[in-house]
């Protein structure tokens, strides 16, 4: 027992002073800061994917890059930043403000929000921000497991809380666990996808030879359907479906933006 | 445009009227000179004649006459009949005296319900005349100079003439003149026209009377003679430069039929026969008047009007206004969405140069386009000139949403009769427009938005290794399973720990029979020795090392009590425990006491065996 308390403790302990102790992107972040503010957005572009690079996934840090992008003219790189920085968070209201104008601008077009009971399950298992969420679902796991241990090699007459308590942290640890999975598909299998070139002809088969269907401009969101060799099924805000070549997406499910 | 006038003689036939009928014979003067026309009217009141005789006007030459129904005259318009005013009838008689003296006319007779009524005598006394009005008497016999003349006959001043008359002749810039024409003419007009319209130079003009209906007729007596006055023109006079300005005279062309006193007055049938409207009783009373339709032309007095220019210290907002005038405004919509447009009405009513008013300039925000008024004006016209309200629309397209404040608008005129600048401000409007996108977030924008911006970077402080770390799918999928493993394995290693230890006393159960049997071995060999004493230390060690083992307690705590006590908790029979202590006891006795053959080592032995077989 106590060993594993230790090594939950040590595990942590070690965390906090690694993240503490990492000078290397702290200073990264402030020549980032100071680039932006210098308004050399590009190099503060290139400091702040090349922490996302190393691994650090962060709402802020998506937010901020979506911010250079727009400042380097980049729109539809923007609205993806954007677009991420809500699906890691969507208690980022810079982003949303942000991502609000450029709708209003007439820059982005959005696919329409789901209704009703979708909503509904959208909002509460999205209630919780991704990297909160895991460690919660974490404790959350690890205490379940405790009482359960407990439970079996405790003597009959002392389990009755601990019945209670297993019944309570499994409820818990279900609505943890199905968020954190549910936002975890979200995030890194987003099917959700970004016009990135000027103006695009929507085709009705995949080939660049068939019928072109509508033209979807820069900036529009989609979502994918499936996919065939270079060319993805794609369905627009305004529930036209139809064939566009990857080159033209930037998709959401990856960590940085680019196409398939 | 030609305009028809008819002036016929007729009377109106109604019977059995009820008023008090009076008939007069009248003349506006006493005393008149030789050769000088004058009129006799008689009128007949509150009744209407079927029959006028006229009396006998020797030694006057009738060398007119006019009779009129109504009030001063009937009117053919149209072909309907127009009577105005009283109930009278009038029949106006132009005489011409022809020798000096004293006179009296005599009464003439209307027959009004079969009645004959006599006028009262007037009576008139005839001075010596001078020369130019023999002369004009002359001119009034126009027979022979018609023939003589050209194209434009020459027409008495006295007969027929065209007056032009103006309110005022001294006015500021752009103060309204009111310039009339008038017909004065004692003779018929069967019809006129206007030949030639003045050029109004340096004046903005403004027709006020309206050409399609017919000019309005008064009566009007200058020295001594009946005029029927044809208000035929009025126009508004706007001037726009200064100076003394004149109007070229109007040029009116007209037909007219004059009654021509015959030279010779008992030329009857002659008369008879050349009289186009043989049914005009005159004709029959008085065969000597002719009527004969003629082509004149009119030529109106010339006018000149002094223009004062404006006062200096006209404010900046100033747009040519002169008069009296209010002003409103009013917006049709203040709110809108971007691409609709605010319109912006402002309202100039009163009376003055409205035609002439200029837009006055709208200062609005950046953010708005504005285009040039649309002007919506309602105008009345009457004699004293235009009144009514001038619009300007103002057609306001925003450019950017946001709520937005459009600032008063100044008019400056400039008021003749206060002869000073008058500035009036229409009141501020507060507008709003909406973006169409988010209509519903905008609805209340307390800011003024100028320009939209995204919103500044979040500075980051620092990033934790656990957002790292969470992306790592290897780390994540193994901070679950590692603690799974880590239990699973340490409930496996509990569980063997337990099972060990389990075996551990089982063993030490299965040991202590055969260590006991192993020391009663021992004993057994002491026994044959009959070394007693060695016997009985080998006994106690053999019990104490079996209930040691068996009920898993060192050697060490064991003793009389604890061995009670640990066995009892075994739920082992009462009486054993108290005989095996009791043997117990005995044995030790025995083996501390000295040394005593006669005890029976053999008894002891097999009661000890037993226990042990008995496991207890």
């Amino acid at each position: 027992m106590k060993k594993i308390i230790l090594t939950i403790l040590l595990i942590f302990i070690c965390g906090v002073i690694s993240s503490f102790a990492n000078k290397e992107t702290k200073a990264l972040l402030l020549k980032a800061d100071s680039a932006y503010k210098a308004q050399d957005f590009k190099t503060a572009y290139q400091l702040w994917e090349s922490l996302i690079n190393k691994g650090y996934i962060t709402d802020d840090l998506y937010y901020n890059m979506g911010n250079a992008s727009y400042r380097m003219g980049d729109i539809s790189t923007a609205i993806w930043f954007y677009k991420k920085a809500i699906l890691l968070s969507k208690y980022n209201n810079n982003a949303k403000d942000n991502l609000n104008l450029l709708v209003n601008k007439g820059y982005a077009q959005l696919l329409p929000q789901p209704m009703g009971f979708t909503a509904f399950a959208n909002n509460i298992l999205t209630a919780i921000p991704y990297n909160i969420l895991f460690w919660v679902t974490w404790s959350v796991f690890v205490l379940l497991s405790l009482f359960i241990f407990l439970f079996t090699f405790r003597k009959n007459s002392n389990r009755g809380h601990l019945f209670w308590l297993i019944v309570f942290s499994a409820i818990f640890f279900i609505y943890f666990f199905s968020s954190f999975i549910y936002q975890n598909i979200k995030i890194n299998n987003s099917k959700n996808a970004i016009i990135a070139t000027q103006s695009t002809n929507l085709r009705s088969s995949p080939d660049s030879l068939s019928i072109a269907i509508a033209i979807i401009n820069e900036g529009t969101e989609v979502k994918c359907i499936e996919s065939i060799g270079n060319w993805q099924k794609i369905l627009t805000p305004n529930q036209k479906t139809g064939w566009i070549p990857n080159n033209d997406l930037l998709m959401l499910k990856f960590h940085l933006p680019q196409s398939q | 445009m030609m305009k028809r006038i008819s002036f016929l003689f007729y009377f109106l036939l109604i019977f059995n009227s009820l008023f008090a009928q009076t008939f007069t014979a009248s003349t506006d003067f006493s005393s008149v000179p030789i050769n000088q026309s004058f009129d006799v009217v008689y009128e007949l009141k509150g009744a209407n004649s079927t029959r006028f005789v006229r009396p006998d006007f020797e030694p006057f030459r009738v060398i007119g006459q006019q009779s009129y129904t109504g009030g001063g005259m009937t009117v053919i318009i149209n072909n309907k009949v127009i009577n105005d005013g009283s109930n009278s009838q009038k029949w106006i008689f132009t005489l011409l005296p022809t020798k000096v003296g004293s006179f009296t006319i005599p009464p003439a007779k209307v027959l009004v319900d079969n009645k004959w009524i006599e006028s009262n005598s007037v009576t008139i006394k005839v001075t010596q005349a001078g020369s130019p009005s023999n002369n004009k008497s002359q001119a009034s016999k126009p027979n022979n100079q018609l023939n003589k003349s050209e194209n434009i006959p020459q027409v008495d001043d006295d007969e027929i003439f065209l007056k032009a008359e103006v309110n005022k002749s001294n006015v500021y810039l752009g103060e309204p003149v009111i310039l009339n024409y008038y017909i004065y003419t004692r003779v018929d007009v069967r019809q006129y026209g206007i030949n030639k319209t003045p050029s109004f130079k340096g004046f903005w003009s403004e027709n006020l009377l309206d050409n399609n209906t017919n000019a309005k007729t008064t009566e009007k007596t200058i020295n001594g003679k009946r005029y029927v006055v044809a208000h035929i023109r009025s126009i508004a006079l706007y001037p726009q430069e200064t100076g003394t300005l004149k109007v070229d005279p109007l040029e009116v062309e007209a037909i007219i039929v004059r009654p021509v006193a015959h030279r010779d007055p008992f030329d009857v049938f002659d008369d008879f026969f050349n009289d186009p409207f043989n049914f005009d009783p005159f004709s029959m009373l008085s065969p000597s008047l002719i009527t004969q339709p003629e082509k004149i032309t009119l030529k109106s007095n010339p006018i000149q009007i002094h223009v004062k220019p404006l006062p200096d210290g006209a404010p900046a907002s100033f747009s040519n206004a002169v008069g009296n005038f209010t002003v409103s405004a009013s917006l049709e919509n203040d709110r809108c969405f971007l691409g609709e447009n605010i319109v912006y009405n402002l309202l100039i009513s009163g009376k003055g140069n409205l035609p002439l008013i200029n837009p006055p300039q709208l200062q609005l925000p950046d953010n708005f386009q504005v285009f040039d008024p649309e002007i919506e004006d309602a105008f009345t016209k009457s004699n004293s000139g235009i009144s009514g309200t001038r619009t300007f629309k103002y057609i306001i397209n925003p450019l950017k949403a946001g709520s937005y404040t459009i600032p008063p608008i100044e008019f400056s005129f400039f008021s003749v009769t206060d002869g000073k600048y008058i500035t009036v401000k229409t009141p501020e409007f507060n507008i709003q427009v909406f973006d169409p996108g988010n209509a519903n977030k905008n609805s209340q924008v307390a800011i003024t938005n100028l320009k939209d911006d995204i919103q500044y970077i979040t500075p980051i402080k620092c990033l934790s290794i656990f957002d790292k770390l969470i992306f790592n799918k290897f780390f994540a999928i193994s901070l679950f399973i590692i603690p799974l493993i880590l239990i699973i394995l340490v409930s496996i290693f509990y569980r063997k720990r337990l099972k060990i230890l389990a075996d551990f006393t089982l063993q030490k159960q299965k040991k202590a029979d055969r260590e006991a049997r192993k020391r009663l071995k021992y004993a057994y060999k002491f026994m044959k020795e009959n070394n007693s004493k060695q016997f009985f230390e080998q006994l106690l060690s053999a019990l104490w090392q079996f209930i040691s083992d068996k009920y898993v307690i060192p050697l060490s705590k064991l003793n009389i009590d604890s061995a009670k006590e640990i066995m009892k908790e075994h739920n082992v029979d009462e009486s054993i425990i108290d005989e095996l202590l009791s043997f117990i006891k005995e044995c030790q006795m025995y083996a501390y006491a000295p040394t005593n053959s006669s005890v029976d080592l053999n008894y002891f032995y097999k009661r000890a065996f037993e226990f042990i077989r008995k496991k207890i």
